[in-house]
């Protein structure tokens, strides 16, 4: 079955409604070894058995189901087989897929069949860019790949990384993106971060500690995260993907569970509600008896679970008839900040390249 | 000296929140707030007002080098 085309801007759309989507991290390997690689993925990296995936994606159903299932990895084209029986189901329900690829196989004058069959059998491929990737696979390539694809009708995107917004490497690869696509391939630009690879290089002051702790909503925890072995988590923060996971954030895991059962405890369970709503910060501060010291946004979380008189002050709060109000004013709010929040502000407008003035793309 | 409860509707109405406009049955649930659940909805509205000026968190990095 072929893909659809969905744009970048609709896929983002739905990024900010709980459990609209779901991310599925379907292997750590790459035979890429980027510096700055967030998973720290190698070719020997872990890998557990795609049946797993493939039935959970099996429990969607047409009225439930999510919007949007975003295939990540490590590298998840070295499963192009997953990839298409994943597509394949999903697609039989409604939901769209969304792949996004460090585009390994570029450097090849061909693409490899599996791989341009899952490619053609998803709705939205996303390639990373960067400077640590041009140093496996050349822009030349990469583009090379890019244009095939949107001569053959693929809606596509661009992952960019930089330093900073200093990084004159960003303004450079958007111009050339702007230039070679005609201003019709969309970018997420963002900025490298000290995990993983980076870690061992990437010095960056600690995460900000708030001077005023005002709510502040979460749109990492919008959306479960299948990790790796098949444990699925409310957060994309990486860290909790690699585990330990904190109790308040493990939403299960799918041999165990079906997909209404995930979604139901990402839009019911007490502790994640809230942080989506007030942030971790508002709720150790508010709801907390000073035990926990807030760190900085997502070093908060982590620590929410340890005090286990705000679990209760929490869920005795998300029952009373004045929780729904709260969550409906910050999903608002969720919506109109989002897009400062995961990308470099500097070059927003590349994530509506493609879109026409009439909104239609 | 005791602090006397503000009125939740009063202190909702002098933050800007139209009470008058709201159905009724939603307008008796508004009064019958806690007082830490007034105050939450206070900061709410405080916060709705300043969307934009407040810096969105950092460091929050994502699965797979997925960049949202």
């Amino acid at each position: 079955m072929e893909g659809d085309t969905v744009h970048l801007a609709t896929l983002l759309s739905y990024r900010t409604q709980p459990a609209a989507g779901l991310h599925m991290a379907l292997t750590r390997r790459c035979p890429l070894s980027c510096a700055h690689c967030s998973t720290n993925s190698m070719l020997s990296s872990e890998e557990h058995r795609g049946d797993m995936f493939l039935r959970f994606v099996e429990t969607f159903t047409a009225g439930d189901r999510p919007h949007a299932l975003l295939l990540t990895g490590g590298e998840p084209l070295l499963r192009p087989q997953l990839v298409i029986g994943l597509a394949e189901r999903a697609h039989a329900v409604g939901s769209r897929i969304h792949l996004m690829s460090g585009m390994f196989f570029a450097r090849r004058p061909r693409v490899p069949v599996p791989i341009r069959r899952a490619i053609a059998a998803v709705d939205h491929l996303t390639a990373s860019l960067d400077i640590f990737h041009e140093q496996q696979v050349s822009r030349t390539n990469v583009f090379r790949v890019m244009h095939e694809l949107v001569d053959e009708g693929k809606t596509v995107s661009f992952q960019i990384t930089g330093l900073n917004a200093e990084d004159p490497y960003l303004a450079e690869v958007t111009e050339d993106i702007r230039r070679t696509f005609h201003d019709q391939v969309p970018a997420m630009v963002r900025y490298v971060d000290p995990v993983g690879r980076a870690k061992t290089w990437l010095t960056k002051s600690q995460e900000p500690v708030a001077s005023e702790i005002v709510p502040m909503p979460c749109t990492g925890a919008a959306w479960p995260v299948v990790t790796f072995d098949g444990t699925v988590v409310a957060c994309c923060n990486q860290a909790v993907v690699d585990g330990p996971v904190p109790p308040h954030l493990r939403l299960g895991h799918i041999v165990e569970d079906d997909w209404q059962t995930v979604r139901a405890r990402s839009l019911e369970s007490p502790m994640v509600r809230a942080i989506r709503a007030f942030g971790p910060e508002y709720m150790a501060d508010r709801f907390g008896a000073g035990k926990i010291t807030c760190t900085g946004y997502c070093a908060t979380c982590y620590k929410l679970g340890s005090e286990p008189g705000l679990f209760q002050r929490i869920e005795e709060l998300t029952q009373r008839p004045v929780m729904r109000l709260i969550e409906a004013e910050m999903a608002t709010l969720r919506r109109e900040e989002f897009e400062g929040q995961f990308f470099a502000r500097e070059y927003a407008s590349m994530l509506q390249l493609g879109v026409s003035a009439n909104g239609s793309q | 000296m005791s602090m006397q409860k503000q009125d939740p509707l009063q202190a909702l109405k002098d933050a800007g929140v139209p009470v008058d406009d709201i159905p009724e049955q939603q307008r008796a649930a508004l009064a019958d707030l806690s007082e830490q659940e007034l105050n939450t909805l206070l900061d709410i509205r405080r916060r709705v007002e300043d969307a934009g000026e407040v810096q969105g968190y950092a460091g929050c990095t994502v699965t797979g080098g997925v960049l949202f």
